[in-house]
């Protein structure tokens, strides 16, 4: 998070505003009316730029934890050429957020100090809080509360925070937990049947432009825009047991697959990109507009799946 | 002065008052009744009268009324009279489509709309667009922002009324019309014996237009959907003072839009539909001996769904269906030359199956922290259950004139049978236990009236009010089975100053409002329990209304209001503001009829809504995206709202009865652009406002006969 005060203190980015549709502001129609677009302002953003240090993805082992369970969190970190990965500080969130907020970390979580995991410079360790299935999951709470409603997966998740760089990134780590307000044969068979989730093979990277394919070392500046291409496994997309809460019952589920884009230079035209669950496809493509001075450059792919796991795949690209 | 004259000279001077005041009712009512010779209220109907009459006896002095073909005729309406609401006092600017009725700072489901004494679910289609009763049928519009008589309950903020015009029996009617949101088509028919039927319907395409224009963004901030409305009434003259009217009210709309793009993750669905139909028969008679009896059962449907998805995830839904039944009836007679009572029922059941599904937090409730366009939360719930709200309330109301006094004590007493099938949310296969209860509410009421000289007048009206939960949320997973009656508290007092053709209203009003059901701040609440009744409300302020009387050239009023309105959320939390305070309010609507034109202009002037800031931004490392930390609610406004609309009206004869009127209405000629939301940059750390429409002309034609 971007603590007001900081916020405050931080020049501000102007906010370059462009009214999308200005030429078309007035137009005549049939019937005589005339109608103006109501004007959604748009930012002057590039998706996926890495202009500073930068947290992209955590992958952890294992995907799916039980309470008690050992963790592993290897992060992404995405920096310009030559500068550090500096220090990154770890904590498992105690405190539940509010049901009815939409952000994945409640403000308490965010304002408190948090059970720290250990940090080696590389690595984040630390075990799944044995009470993750009642803090953030959909055993009871004490006290009659109400239990946590699941993601759409029917997955919880335990927030960890991870504080660097001045920002703060909220990694939620899916745990396993059991289906208590599910009949006791349904939950006896989801606990028999249900297979952890496991974090997808890093993801095939491939450059092409106008059906050819190119090399990552040698990518003409003059093509201008070249297509990258992510390819993964069937088995990267699991299939998995969800109690459906409007049927009552299990049923068999295919995960979708979503890629996030970054890149040091250039632009991207759009950050992410994915395959729904019903959609078989293994592929995915996103369209990179070189950027004009040659050079190294640096394009990451975070390949997500709808459980929480995920795997990373870096090329480094030189533009002639 | 010996005290039998001044006594004379009182009553001498509160006639006068009372005079004026009728002499302003029967104008108004004329303007609605095309021309018609008004009629002072508890007046038996013309023998050769079949029109119903709608109009109660007494009327609440809070309550402002406009003539149908008066209200019309202003600019910005596009010939609605329902939205001449947008610019009368102590109603607040709502969002985009201005389609919420903000009543003294209330919510827009404080608000009841009535229909000839029938509660629909909406006034408008869509997010304002047009009324759900087409201009040609609304003989007079009656809107209480507040502290409304013993006739009506069930609402915390205001009442607004329409009354239709029934069928003419003198001869066939008929009037087809066209502009850039619809068309419409009407024709009655006399079938002799002094019966007459007539049918209507409306038809809109203003929401193909938009994309055609290439304004499709238009409807991520305002929803235009497609519409249809249909009507059709007979009415039959009994006797001499005896009528009778069904009538049939039938609305739908439809709104889809998708944001589509290469990114499938951020990809955006929005489906709504609402649709109602009422049937309804309306029995009066007015008796020699002065007294009145009126009886009005119903029976209907109302449909409501919103469906909303955002990428990947299952869409989140909420849908209800209710069977919707009721009647009202009154009996009132003279007591004696200087009293008047009524007794009466007002009953009203509705049975709804709910159904709902995705995240707790939508659709956002008042005072809930929202960044405009922003993903719904990751949680995923999913509930049905059918739930049974029957109120029934008898009322008594007395009329006195003391002298300059005018005094209406009244009470209503309102019983509820609350049902719900589930209190708690389903584990495992246990039977869902239900819960049936019986609230009884009383609710004194009292106006008074008091003729201090002249043609001023003074007033005050005030009580108590009570409204049954809305029936979303009385779910065991999304809201509390267990919520009761929400009651209010409101006050009103002002003057009334009637100056040849013109009329001076100031108004000072105040409300609390009790037992709201709104979101516990506790992060873990009770099961069965994301709602709690502890929301408190407060709103106070003062409005005026210079208002000229409808005859002549001339026509219009110049309204304001001044208000504050806050909410707490729980018993200990500090006050904020309200989503719908809106601290100053100003309108002016003018015309003027030069022969056959009709040219009028309306400005507007409205604080911004309150919103809740954003102050900070972290990353969620699963969606990729920023999500926002938000300061104090409600402590940030939007830029003010201002406006000016035109409209120029023409009519042509074209001999043997019929007539063609054109008309082109200009919204917001200055082509302003108001903010009407904030829109947040990825991370949040950019703002600027997402503009509403700059114009809008509305060109059309009418052709009567």
């Amino acid at each position: 998070m971007t603590a007001p005060a900081a916020r405050a203190s931080r020049p501000r980015r102007v906010a370059r505003v462009a009214r999308r549709d200005a030429p078309r502001a007035r137009r005549f129609a049939l019937l005589g009316a005339s109608l103006a677009c109501a004007c959604r302002p748009a930012f002057d953003e590039r998706p996926g730029l890495v202009e500073g240090q930068r947290l992209l993805a955590v992958v952890a082992e294992p995907a799916e934890a039980r309470p008690g369970e050992a963790l592993t969190l290897r992060p992404l970190i995405a920096a310009p050429e030559g500068q550090p990965a500096g220090e990154l500080a770890w904590s498992f969130c105690q405190s539940p957020k509010p049901p009815a907020e939409d952000n994945v970390v409640g403000l308490a979580c965010l304002l408190e100090p948090g059970s720290p995991l250990s940090w080696d410079g590389a690595v984040a360790r630390g075990a799944m809080p044995a009470d993750a299935c009642v803090r953030f999951g959909p055993d009871p709470p004490p006290g009659g509360a109400r239990p946590r409603d699941p993601d759409p997966t029917g997955g919880f998740f335990q927030p960890i925070l991870v504080r660097a760089f001045g920002e703060v990134w909220a990694h939620p780590q899916r745990v396993a937990c059991g289906l208590p307000s599910a009949p006791a044969d349904v939950a006896r068979a989801f606990a028999a049947g249900y297979r952890p989730n496991r974090n997808p093979a890093p993801p095939a990277l491939e450059v092409e432009a106008g059906g050819r394919a190119l090399a990552w070392d040698a990518l003409p500046r003059e093509i201008g825009r070249v297509t990258v291409r992510a390819r993964w496994t069937a088995d990267d997309a699991e299939t998995y047991l969800w109690w459906d809460p409007t049927l009552r019952d299990l049923r068999e589920r295919r995960e979708s697959m979503r890629l996030s884009w970054f890149v040091s230079g250039g632009r991207l035209d759009v950050a992410s990109t994915g395959r729904d669950e019903a959609d078989p496809a293994t592929e995915s493509v996103n369209v990179w507009q070189l950027p004009e001075a040659p050079g190294p450059q640096t394009l990451w792919v975070v390949l997500r799946d709808a459980r929480g796991g995920a795997a990373i795949a870096q090329v480094r690209a030189i533009v002639e | 002065m010996r005290p039998a004259a001044r006594a004379t000279a009182r009553r001498a001077a509160l006639a006068g008052a009372l005079a004026a005041q009728a002499t302003w009712a029967g104008a108004l009512a004329a303007q609605g009744a095309g021309g018609a010779a008004p009629r002072a209220a508890g007046e038996p109907a013309a023998a050769d009268e079949v029109v119903v009459r709608s109009a109660p006896s007494r009327r609440a002095p809070t309550e402002i009324v406009l003539g149908g073909a008066d209200a019309a005729r202003g600019a910005g309406t596009q010939g609605d009279p329902a939205k001449a609401l947008q610019s009368l006092p102590g109603f607040g600017r709502g969002g985009p489509g201005e389609g919420e009725l903000i009543a003294w700072g209330g919510a827009p489901g404080e608000t009841r709309v009535f229909v000839d004494g029938v509660e629909v679910p909406a006034l408008y289609h869509g997010d304002g667009v047009r009324s759900i009763v087409p201009a040609g049928l609304v003989r007079d519009l009656r809107a209480a922002p507040g502290a409304y008589g013993p006739e009506y309950g069930r609402a915390l903020g205001g009442v607004v009324r329409l009354t239709t015009e029934g069928p003419s029996v003198d001869r066939p009617h008929l009037r087809v019309g066209a502009d850039a949101l619809d068309g419409r088509a009407y024709a009655s028919a006399p079938l002799g014996r002094g019966v007459a039927v007539a049918a209507s319907g409306r038809y809109g395409w203003v929401d193909r237009l938009l994309p055609a224009l290439g304004a499709d963004e238009a409807g991520e901030l305002l929803v235009v959907p497609r519409y249809a409305d249909w009507q059709a009434q007979a009415a039959a003259r009994l006797r001499a003072g005896e009528g009778l009217r069904a009538t049939l009210l039938s609305s739908r709309d439809e709104f889809r839009r998708s944001v589509g793009g290469d990114d499938p993750s951020a990809r955006r669905g929005d489906r709504r539909r609402s649709s109602f139909d009422r049937v309804f028969v309306r029995y009066e008679r007015s008796l020699p001996d002065g007294a009145s009896v009126a009886l009005t059962p119903f029976v209907g449907r109302d449909e409501r769904s919103l469906e909303a998805s955002f990428g990947f995830g299952p869409p989140s839904r909420l849908a209800l269906r209710s069977l919707r039944y009721g009647a009202r009836a009154e009996y009132a007679a003279p007591l004696g030359a200087q009293a008047k009572l009524a007794l009466g029922l007002d009953a009203s059941g509705a049975a709804t199956r709910v159904e709902r599904a995705g995240s707790p937090s939508r659709p956002p409730r008042e005072g809930d922290p929202y960044a405009f366009g922003e993903p719904p939360g990751d949680a995923y719930d999913v509930d049905a259950y059918r739930t049974s709200q029957l109120g029934v309330a008898p009322y008594a109301a007395l009329d006195l004139a003391l002298g300059r006094l005018r005094l209406a004590p009244a009470l209503r007493v309102d019983a509820y049978l609350l049902e719900v099938e589930r209190l708690r949310p389903e584990v495992g296969r246990a039977p869902p236990v239900g819960d049936s209860s019986l609230v009884a509410a009383a609710e004194p009421r009292l106006a008074l009236r008091y003729a201090v000289a002249g043609p001023l007048e003074a007033f005050a009206a005030g009580g108590r009010y009570h409204q049954p939960p809305a029936p979303e949320d009385l779910g065991a997973t999304f809201g509390n089975p267990r919520l009761g009656l929400a009651s209010a508290t409101q006050l009103a007092a002002g003057e009334r100053l009637a100056l040849g053709d013109f009329q001076l209203e100031a108004l000072g009003f105040v409300k609390w409002i009790d037992g709201l059901a709104a979101r516990p701040p506790a992060a873990s609440p009770e099961v069965a329990r994301l709602l709690e009744p502890g929301g408190r409300g407060r709103a106070y302020g003062a409005s005026w209304l210079l208002r000229r009387r409808p005859a002549g050239e001339w026509f219009g009023w110049l309204s304001a209001t001044l208000s504050r309105s806050e909410r707490t959320n729980a018993p200990g939390l500090a006050a904020r503001l309200s989503d719908h305070d809106r601290p100053v309010v100003v309108a002016a609507s003018l015309g003027r009829e030069l022969g056959p034109w009709t040219l009028s202009a309306r400005a507007r002037y409205a604080s911004g809504a309150p919103r809740t800031p954003v102050v900070g931004a972290f990353v969620d490392l699963r969606s990729g995206r920023h999500q926002p930390v938000f300061g104090a609610p409600n402590s940030v406004r939007l830029p003010p709202f201002a406006q000016l609309d035109l409209r120029v009206d023409r009519a042509f004869s074209l001999g043997a009865g019929a007539a063609l009127r054109l008309y082109l209405d200009v919204i917001n000629v200055t082509a302003r652009a108001n903010a009407e939301e904030i829109v947040y940059a990825r991370d949040f750390r950019a703002k600027a406002y997402f503009s509403g429409l700059p114009t809008l002309a509305v060109f059309g034609a009418e052709l009567e006969q």
